[in-house]
């Protein structure tokens, strides 16, 4: 699982120290930052490790610590200050979950969610950056397989997107688009739903649900394009 | 006499558009002639869900009845316009690769209408590893290995 820290932890540490010894680093070793270490003053525990996660001379990065226990890895990406990645951990090192900061602001306005095995399943979104989370996707087999979202701020979903993922997805790839359902009445339902051709291209019938019972019928606005039957 | 005929003419004129405002406001609301189909235009900007402006999506709209009525490209900062069209309901889709990745409700009922959306096209962001690896590389580089030990009875403490 790549996310975990394996069992191998010191020698994986080792091969990657040595790694950037051989590799070199761009920045000049007399004015590269140093790695910063607190401690609790009472306990005397580890609290945080600052370092640099791109290897360019500057500390970018403060790993937030109980003793041995990584709690939280904050992330600051582009080096302007502001935090633009929040990495959370559980007790095995496994990330449980990693915000994001989209319009790199330091406000956290995406979440992550990750599985055992290390894949996405979740992902929460901020689309206005008021510190509302108005869009989840959900992901299968590291590929998004469903969207909800409330385009209109009210609290209530109104949007709703289906993909075709199956077991033997690469992870990552997009799938055709199964159905796109809309709420345009804002009452809490879909009012209508597009249903597409199993290429996830056009457009296979449009359905209406008028009365909002989500039982759907074909709309009888005929295509032009389409042949009678 | 003459000034007398001046007089009524006025008289006559007054009562005329008196008579004719009074009807005005008795019978309001009727209205003749050809009715203009209004069009409108809409314009917006699509950005992935890591926030990257997504440049060179072909935008599509679609009528009520699942037909394409227009299309368009984003820029490099993502944005796009599309030729006006008719008031009316519409779903925006963002194409990629010849699938659709992404869809949008969109009600034209103005002039202009503004969409901002959201459209899905790499979750491999979302799957990258995260830096502890690099955290524990720096602990091994500073001689404390231990506190980040694998150890469960380490205790990290000086």
């Amino acid at each position: 699982m790549r996310h975990v820290v394996d069992s191998g932890l010191a020698v994986g540490a080792a091969i990657v120290v040595l790694a950037s010894s051989l590799l070199g680093c761009s920045a000049d070793p007399a004015t590269r930052d140093k790695p910063s270490v607190k401690y609790d003053p009472v306990s005397g525990r580890l609290k945080e490790l600052g370092f640099d996660a791109t290897r360019n001379g500057r500390n970018d990065s403060v790993g937030f610590m109980d003793g041995t226990h990584v709690q939280r890895i904050e992330v600051d990406e582009d080096e302007d200050g502001k935090v633009d990645r929040w990495e959370f951990y559980s007790g095995n090192r496994r990330l449980e979950r990693m915000g994001y900061s989209r319009r790199h602001d330091g406000a956290l306005d995406a979440m992550a969610f990750y599985g055992e095995a290390g894949e996405v399943e979740r992902i929460e979104l901020s689309t206005r950056g008021d510190g509302r989370f108005d869009r989840v996707e959900f992901y299968r087999f590291g590929s998004l397989a469903r969207v909800e979202e409330d385009t209109n701020g009210d609290g209530r979903v109104d949007k709703w997107e289906t993909y075709a993922v199956d077991a033997h997805s690469t992870p990552g790839e997009s799938h055709p688009i199964v159905s796109a359902s809309f709420d345009d009445a804002f009452r809490g339902t879909p009012t209508r739903r597009f249903v597409y051709h199993p290429d996830g291209r056009d457009v296979l019938r449009v359905e209406v649900d008028p009365d909002g019972d989500g039982v759907f019928q074909e709309s009888t606005a005929a295509r032009p394009d389409r042949p009678e039957n | 006499m003459k000034r007398m005929l001046s007089l009524a003419l006025v008289y006559s004129l007054t009562v005329s558009l008196s008579a004719g405002l009074g009807a005005q406001v008795q019978n309001p609301g009727v209205v003749t002639g050809n009715v203009v189909q209004a069009n409108g235009v809409i314009s917006g900007s699509v950005r992935s869900s890591s926030g990257r402006p997504l440049s060179g999506i072909t935008m599509e709209l679609v009528d009520a009845r699942g037909t394409r009525v227009g299309t368009t490209t984003t820029s490099r900062d993502g944005d796009f316009t599309l030729l006006p069209v008719a008031y009316d309901t519409y779903t925006l889709q963002c194409v990629q690769q010849n699938k659709v990745i992404g869809t949008s409700s969109v009600i034209l009922k103005a002039a202009t209408e503004s969409v901002k959306m959201t459209c899905t096209s790499d979750a491999g962001v979302w799957n990258k590893a995260g830096v502890v690896t690099a955290l524990v590389a720096v602990a091994a580089g500073l001689g404390a290995a231990g506190i980040v030990s694998t150890k469960d009875d380490a205790s990290g403490s000086r």
